[in-house]
């Protein structure tokens, strides 16, 4: 057992930054206490890329073995510990994608209706973090269908320009200028947008419902 | 400085924060923004784009099982970590260690594979030793006759009828190599016929075999152990460590 003896058990609001100091001495507590605050977008993250929920469980548990065993290695001027512990998440997905030369994952629409699968209830982040990301997959989903497709498949399938064009079928050229729009509207969203408001949430689940009854990705 | 490549290059950006790039152009870009600042700002605003990507899907719990299955694989993984440095620095010595490290984990691999085929084999015999003693036992005919040598002693299980036999042993040596133990069924006209070879367990106080008999146990009428050349010999010419009249 390496439980470091007589500490505290972590309370809810204690900073990721504490945690993860007291998981690279071991602290358990302190470990699963990160796990249940940011599971729900490890997991989110691998079945979005994997597009099956076992796959999905064995790399966020191959994600978060990882903290435990290098959290020494997190350094807090990088970046917060959740970016790190997804860039964990994504590059374990895309060995396991490579490694087993899977097909492109489903839509997101369609693993909300995996089995063991439920929405995450706890709203990881602050609420302000919380409304940017949603201002973001907000912006996201406004794309044009064909600029969404080509960002989605090059960061979670990790396929290039020229590999997205020969999947797809389209002139280099095409897939190349959908991603630099794509990129450049997203830009636009999170460096400029205010946070969206419950108007623009409603008007999310507007575009979501309408794109999943065209059938649409 | 802008030079007239910072067009050409700021058009990738957006895919090279994707890792979208095909490698010539991204050699390209990185290059340029090794040697332009006002590429490099303009980078950070897709970096943080990307970032942001990897929390957009809508937050999803996994199944309770996952928490305690990884609960349960804390220990184990802290003890295998090594001595790896951490990630992120070196990562061509990193690499080579790495390939290092999987040739050693392969190399082992392939040891345990083949000491667990023969611990399976041995396994597998004990098994068949166990089985046959017990199916032996629940027979309401057989019998049980104590042999005896010197330092030596053990039991033989039989059932008159059947062509088999289970011989338990303790106090056996172990052999030097080119030597094996054999049993022998000693016939009313007094010749013998073999039972089998075998080997005393090195790991074990008692040392099990099945006799396989040429014929109904019942038909002999005695029962031995010699010490005889690895393969066995087709009469006993070995010391006879163990006997017994069925």
């Amino acid at each position: 057992m390496s439980r470091a003896s007589g500490s505290e058990p972590p309370s809810s609001d204690m900073a990721d930054s504490d945690l993860v100091q007291r998981v690279a001495q071991g602290d358990r507590n302190a470990f699963l206490a990160l796990y249940d605050r940011h599971v729900a977008r490890v997991y989110a993250l691998a079945a979005r890329m994997l597009g099956d929920r076992a796959s999905a469980e064995e790399v966020t548990q191959d994600s978060f073995l990882k903290v435990w065993t290098r959290a020494r290695a997190f350094t807090p001027s990088r970046g917060t510990l959740l970016s790190w512990l997804l860039t964990i998440t994504r590059n374990n997905a895309l060995d396991r994608i490579r490694l087993e030369s899977r097909r492109p994952a489903v839509s997101e629409a369609s693993l909300l209706d995996l089995e063991d699968g439920r929405p995450g209830l706890q709203a990881p982040g602050s609420g302000s973090e919380e409304a940017r990301w949603r201002t973001l997959r907000f912006a996201l989903a406004e794309l044009p269908d064909g600029q969404r497709q080509v960002i989605e498949l090059a960061y979670y399938h990790g396929l290039t320009h020229s590999q997205m064009s020969e999947i797809l079928g389209l002139p280099l050229g095409t897939v190349k200028t959908r991603i630099r729009l794509g990129m450049e509207r997203l830009r636009e969203a999170w460096m400029g947008e205010e946070p969206f408001d419950d108007r623009s949430e409603r008007a999310r689940t507007d575009v979501n419902q309408k794109r999943s009854k065209a059938g649409l990705p | 400085m802008r030079s007239e490549d910072c067009d050409r290059i700021e058009r990738m950006l957006g895919a090279y924060a994707l890792e979208a790039l095909d490698l010539d152009e991204q050699t390209a870009v990185r290059a340029h923004l090794a040697s332009c600042e006002s590429c490099q700002a303009a980078l950070e605003g897709y970096r943080a784009v990307a970032d942001a990507l990897l929390m957009a899907p809508t937050p999803l719990l996994p199944s309770p099982r996952l928490r305690s299955r990884l609960i349960s694989r804390l220990d184990r993984a802290r003890r295998s970590r090594g001595g790896l440095a951490t990630p992120g620095y070196l990562p061509r010595l990193a690499l080579a260690v790495g390939m290092a490290a999987l040739l050693l984990v392969n190399l082992s691999l392939l040891w345990q594979v083949r000491s667990l085929r023969v611990e399976q084999a041995r396994v597998a015999q004990d098994l068949q030793v166990d089985q046959t003693a017990l199916s032996l036992a629940s027979y309401p005919s057989t019998q049980v006759v104590l042999l005896e040598g010197e330092s030596v002693g053990g039991t033989f299980l039989y059932e008159p009828e059947r062509r088999f036999a289970v011989l338990h042993m303790w106090g056996l040596d172990p052999l030097e190599s080119g030597q094996e133990y054999q049993a022998w069924l000693v016939r009313p006209d007094g010749s013998r016929v073999s039972g089998g070879v075998f080997a005393a367990d090195p790991n074990s106080l008692f040392t099990s075999a099945v006799l396989n008999t040429p014929g109904p146990v019942g038909e002999f009428s005695g029962l031995g152990v010699t010490v005889e050349p690895a393969g066995g010999s087709l009469t006993p010419t070995g010391p006879r460590v163990l006997s017994a009249d069925l």
